[in-house]
Formats: C-alpha cells, sequence, structure tokens
C-alpha cells in the first residue's frame, strides 16, 4: 500500500479521497489555490501546500508546482479525483517520469479512450454496437452526406471531449454550419482541440453507464450500471442505480461488451462505459468510456456495497481483484442529486458568495459528500457543485421518499442553489413512474417552473 | 570534489573560483573548463531558471516605514545562494535594486532565481535557507520607505 498519497484536486472528491485513504491508512497531502486556504480538504488532510493564486490555471493545473509538492512531500501516488488533471496524459506521464505512480488508467488506455472518435472504431471493431457516426469531419459536406444517410437530426461532438462540452444538437440542414461553428469554438477552448465527429441524434434514449473495476493483472469486472437521463444540457442532474429500464438480459449484454472493451484496451483502476439506450428499438450503443472516478460514483458504492476510491487505490498499487463478476450483486437501490450553486429561475446561472446558513439531512439510508461548511466561500472560479445527495432505499419508492424528505430538510443560505428545482423533479409524475429519458429535463422545464411561480 | 582536488583548487585558483562563479552568474553558462598546466577542472553550475519572484504590493504602514513583501511563486526549496559554497546573496539592511537576484527556489531539480520587483532596503529575511516553501509565502520584507 502507498505510504503518502497527493491529491491533485478540490473540493468534494478530495475530501472523498482523503477519506478513502484514512481508512487504509495512508498518508495524504492537499494542494490548494490560495483562495481555497480553509477549505475542508485543505484542513482534513495531514499536510497541505499552496500551489497558486485563484485561477485554474495557475494552480489547479499547475503541473510544476503540483509535482514539485509531491517531490517535497515524498508521496508514492497521485490520486487525480476527477475533472482537472484526472485525464491529462502529459501529466500521468510527467508523474512516471518522476517514479509517482498516477493512480488511474495506463497511458495508452487513456490515449485510446480520450480520443472519443478512435474510442468508437476500437469498440466497433470488437463488435460493440456504436451509434452510427462519422470519424473526425474535416469539412461540413462530411456531415451532410451523413445526414442523407440516417436523417436529422444529428448530434455534433468534440472529438476530445468531456462533461457534455463541445456537443451540439442540428435539428436540420440549416442549423448545420452554425452548429459546427459553436462547437468547434467550445471543443478549442474546452479541450484545446477542435476536432468534431457526428452521430445519428436518438431522440428518446436513456443514457446508461457501466461501472468497470480492473486490476493490472488482466481481471476485469462490472459493478452494474447507472441511469443518469436526467440532464440539462448534456450537464447530468441526478443518477440513479440500478436502471428501470435494464432487465437482467440488458445488463448482462451491457456489462459484458463493458468489460470486453475495457479488457481489450489494457485497462486498469476505474473507468465508466457509456451506452446510449434507443427507447424505440431497445437496442444499446456505445458512445464513449471515461477513464477516471466520476462524480456519481457513490450511487454504485450504495447498491453494491463496495468503495470505489478504496479498490482504485488498491488496484493501482498492485493488488490483485479480490472479486469475481459473480460476486458483485446489486441490492436496493440508489439516487444522487447534485446540488449546484446555480438560480434555476435566471438559467442556471452561477451564484456565487459566502454559505451564511447550513444545515445537512441525515438518518438511515443519506449520505452527503460535501466539502463545504457555514462559512465556506463560493468562488467564482471552479465548478458550481456544492454537495451531493445521495439516498438508498430497499426499492426506487423508498429511495425517493428518501431523497424528497432530504431536499426538503437541506438548508444552504447565501448563494442560489438547484435544491428546488430537484424537489420538483423528484415529485414530477414522470420521474416517480420512471418516464425518463434523456430529453426529459427540457420538456418539462417550463412546466417546472410554471409550477414554482407563485410558490416558494 | 575530494579534499585532494580542493587542495590543488585552493593552491593553483585560490580565490579565483568564486571570481569564475561571480562572471558566470545569470548567464546561462552550464559549464566551465579550467585547465592550469597538468590540473584540469570542470565546474558544473546549476541551470538557472530566471522566473520572476512574485512582489506583492503589500503596502503597509509599520512604524512609518512602508514596505513591500517578496513571496515564493512556485513550490520548492529556498536557497539564500545557488550553491552551498558561496554567501548569501542578501542580508538583512542591505540595499537592493529592482531586478536583483535576492535568492533561488529549486523546483523539480531546478534552480529558480528570485528577482525582486521593488528597490529598497532588506528589513527581514522570513524564510529559512533551505526551507521548504509554497505559492505566495513570504521570503523577505523590504523596507520601501525610501
Amino acid at each position: 500500500m502507498f505510504k503518502k498519497v497527493l491529491i491533485a484536486n478540490r473540493g468534494e472528491i478530495a475530501l472523498r479521497v482523503i477519506r478513502a485513504c484514512r481508512e487504509l491508512g495512508v498518508a495524504t497531502v492537499a494542494i490548494y489555490s490560495d483562495v481555497d486556504k480553509d477549505s475542508l480538504h485543505v484542513t482534513t488532510a495531514d499536510e497541505a501546500y499552496c500551489v497558486g493564486p485563484a485561477q485554474v490555471l495557475n494552480s489547479y493545473l499547475n503541473m510544476h508546482n503540483i509535482i514539485s509538492a509531491a517531490l517535497i512531500s515524498n508521496a508514492d501516488a497521485i490520486h487525480p479525483g476527477y475533472g482537472l488533471l484526472a485525464e491529462n496524459i502529459s501529466f500521468a506521464e510527467i508523474c512516471e517520469g518522476h517514479s509517482i505512480k498516477f493512480i488511474g488508467p495506463p497511458v495508452h488506455s487513456m490515449t485510446l479512450m480520450g480520443d472519443k472518435s478512435k474510442a468508437r472504431e476500437t469498440m466497433e471493431s470488437l463488435g460493440i454496437p456504436i451509434v452510427p457516426g462519422t470519424g473526425n469531419i474535416q469539412n461540413p459536406r462530411e456531415a451532410l452526406d451523413f445526414a442523407k444517410k440516417v436523417g436529422f437530426p444529428l448530434i455534433i461532438k468534440a472529438t476530445s471531449g468531456g462533461g457534455g462540452k463541445g456537443m451540439r444538437v442540428v435539428q436540420s440542414e440549416e442549423e448545420l454550419q452554425k452548429c459546427l461553428n459553436t462547437a468547434r469554438a467550445e471543443a478549442r477552448s474546452s479541450f484545446g482541440d477542435d476536432r468534431l465527429y457526428v452521430e445519428k441524434y436518438i431522440q428518446r434514449s436513456r443514457h446508461i453507464e457501466f461501472q468497470i473495476l480492473a486490476d493490472e493483472h488482466g481481471s476485469v469486472v462490472h459493478l452494474g450500471e447507472r441511469d443518469c437521463s436526467v440532464q440539462r444540457r448534456n450537464q447530468k442532474l441526478i443518477e440513479e442505480s440500478p436502471s428501470g429500464a435494464v432487465s437482467k438480459k440488458l445488463r448482462k449484454d451491457m456489462g459484458d461488451a463493458a468489460v470486453k472493451g475495457a479488457r481489450t484496451t489494457g485497462y486498469a483502476g476505474v473507468g465508466t462505459v457509456e451506452f446510449l439506450l434507443d427507447l424505440e428499438s431497445g437496442l444499446f450503443y456505445f458512445i464513449e468510456m471515461n477513464t477516471r472516478i466520476q462524480v456519481e460514483h457513490p450511487v454504485t458504492e450504495m447498491v453494491t456495497g463496495i468503495d470505489l476510491v478504496k479498490e482504485q487505490i488498491r488496484m493501482a498499487c498492485g493488488e490483485k481483484l479480490k472479486m469475481a463478476q459473480g460476486d458483485i450483486l446489486l441490492t436496493g437501490h440508489s439516487i444522487e442529486c447534485r446540488i449546484n450553486a446555480e438560480d434555476p429561475e435566471k438559467g442556471f446561472a452561477p451564484s456565487t458568495g459566502t454559505i451564511t446558513s447550513l444545515h445537512f439531512p441525515g438518518g438511515l439510508g443519506v449520505r452527503v459528500d460535501s466539502h463545504i461548511c457555514q462559512g465556506s466561500v463560493v468562488q467564482p472560479y471552479y465548478d458550481s457543485l456544492l454537495a451531493k445527495l445521495i439516498t438508498y432505499g430497499r426499492d426506487r419508492n423508498e429511495a425517493i421518499a428518501r431523497m424528497y424528505r432530504s431536499l426538503e430538510e437541506t438548508v444552504i443560505s447565501g448563494v442560489k442553489t438547484t435544491l428546488p428545482f430537484h424537489k420538483k423533479i423528484l415529485m414530477s409524475p414522470s420521474f416517480k413512474d420512471g418516464e425518463i429519458h434523456t430529453s426529459f429535463v427540457e420538456s418539462c422545464l417550463d412546466s417546472i417552473f410554471a409550477e414554482a411561480h407563485g410558490r416558494t | 570534489m575530494d579534499t585532494k582536488d580542493e587542495k590543488i583548487m585552493k593552491r593553483v585558483i585560490g580565490t579565483t573560483l568564486k571570481e569564475v562563479i561571480e562572471i558566470v552568474r545569470g548567464r546561462s553558462v552550464s559549464e566551465i573548463k579550467v585547465e592550469s598546466g597538468d590540473l584540469k577542472i570542470a565546474i558544473r553550475l546549476p541551470v538557472l531558471q530566471s522566473a520572476p519572484g512574485l512582489s506583492e504590493a503589500v503596502f503597509r504602514e509599520e512604524a512609518g516605514e512602508r514596505q513591500a513583501v517578496i513571496a515564493s511563486h512556485l513550490v520548492g526549496i529556498f536557497h539564500r545562494a545557488s550553491t552551498p559554497f558561496e554567501s548569501p546573496l542578501v542580508e538583512k539592511g542591505q540595499a537592493i535594486f529592482q531586478g536583483q537576484v535576492v535568492g533561488y527556489i529549486e523546483s523539480m531539480k531546478l534552480m529558480h532565481e528570485v528577482l525582486s520587483t521593488v528597490s529598497g532596503k532588506v528589513k527581514e529575511i522570513v524564510a529559512a535557507d533551505n526551507a521548504c516553501v509554497d505559492y505566495g509565502q513570504r521570503l523577505m520584507t523590504i523596507d520601501i520607505s525610501s
């Protein structure tokens, strides 16, 4: 086991990793920007180093200072969390060059899966279905030719994309050029790579992803699926496990496909294989693989009882996977709501300020993953996630009831939050009946707000 | 260098070694070869990276003094001189000018110069020699009253 791990991240995920390290008896090193000095991950870690000013580029992406902190503190490994440097191949290579273990997949897996277009080709060659689509497009003509074959609508995606950025749905030929331009610009600014590819846009679908766990000796298992269909602008809002749309047979087929894909690419550590389930045809398609721990990992932990971050650290140490596929059972139901510092009534505009009152819910089947305290300052420089509210129940109804009760009980004052919005979604008949799909939020956004006005 | 070589160096070159180091300081030279008769010496100098030290425009009035702070912009080890053989670049009470190299931060096996962005008198050297420093950590306080 590692003696000391440096966590190259901030916020709730940094705290999550510190907790896992504590349980494993591993010393922890935090890094922080000057405005995060009083942040919970800094005060909880055994040691902490300030690596730069508020701006992410000069602090949390400051590879030089982060590696320097690891060398000075004698850390033997770096956990990159999610986002930031988690899928940065250069950073993984620099760690390797300094004999610091990067707690993530091998560089060749990151490279392959990081190129969304190549990842699709690889999966297709393994016989895993992919959404009908193109390779990297060189000009609008290629997108147009593809549209002639499969019809509109299409979805434009960034080759180096992630987190829902650089995506545009194109309804018609008239919109195509404009959508390509904006997607390209967004891809360039978010990922430094403006390559795009195009897929057929499946109207009524569910976003189903499979959690993968693999050791460095070739053993791979999946820990079931998460349904992340409740999204807004390709950003996940609510996730749950298991999915009401996934039968036992489908779980086996999709799970086997996910494991096959991961195993063939020599994967190690934790990862997530994302699929789209076409509700009209009942067919599933591979969309992409994420080579990191994900925000929504807690729902899988609740239904399997497996600590994904501890397992990830164990796998990175070279330990052998102790569980076989048959040992993994999904019991009960879990839901997660991402509470962001955003104002749903103002187009989800980010809200900043100081948290003046704070109360988190508790009780049986309630888990809160958060880094905020009373007095915490919500900065404009970082993502708006304040807390993840996770509930567990013996069935979906119980998980929903616990979530609603938890949302009602939660108090976060000083900034605007998406708490009221989550309450509305939870209570909508479509959600309760499990009639959800990826356009669900957009389609009932109006009715959600119509109800909200006139009532607090 | 072992003690035998050091003795020869002292006899043949004497104080010239210091002069040699002074001449090459701040230039992008990494190796000097000195030959004198049968004596051949190669001096390898640490590669200097120029990276201006952060100087906060912290203008405090304290006992009638206006002060500025020179803070680290890197995570690393603070050195008051570039090698252990040399005396510190600056001492308390010393007058310094804007742009002067007042110390080094060793980070990822490279030495980075800390340049003062103010002119004044060194009031206090806050960071100890060979101490670990991180971003924003105060290295020295400079009296800029005059």
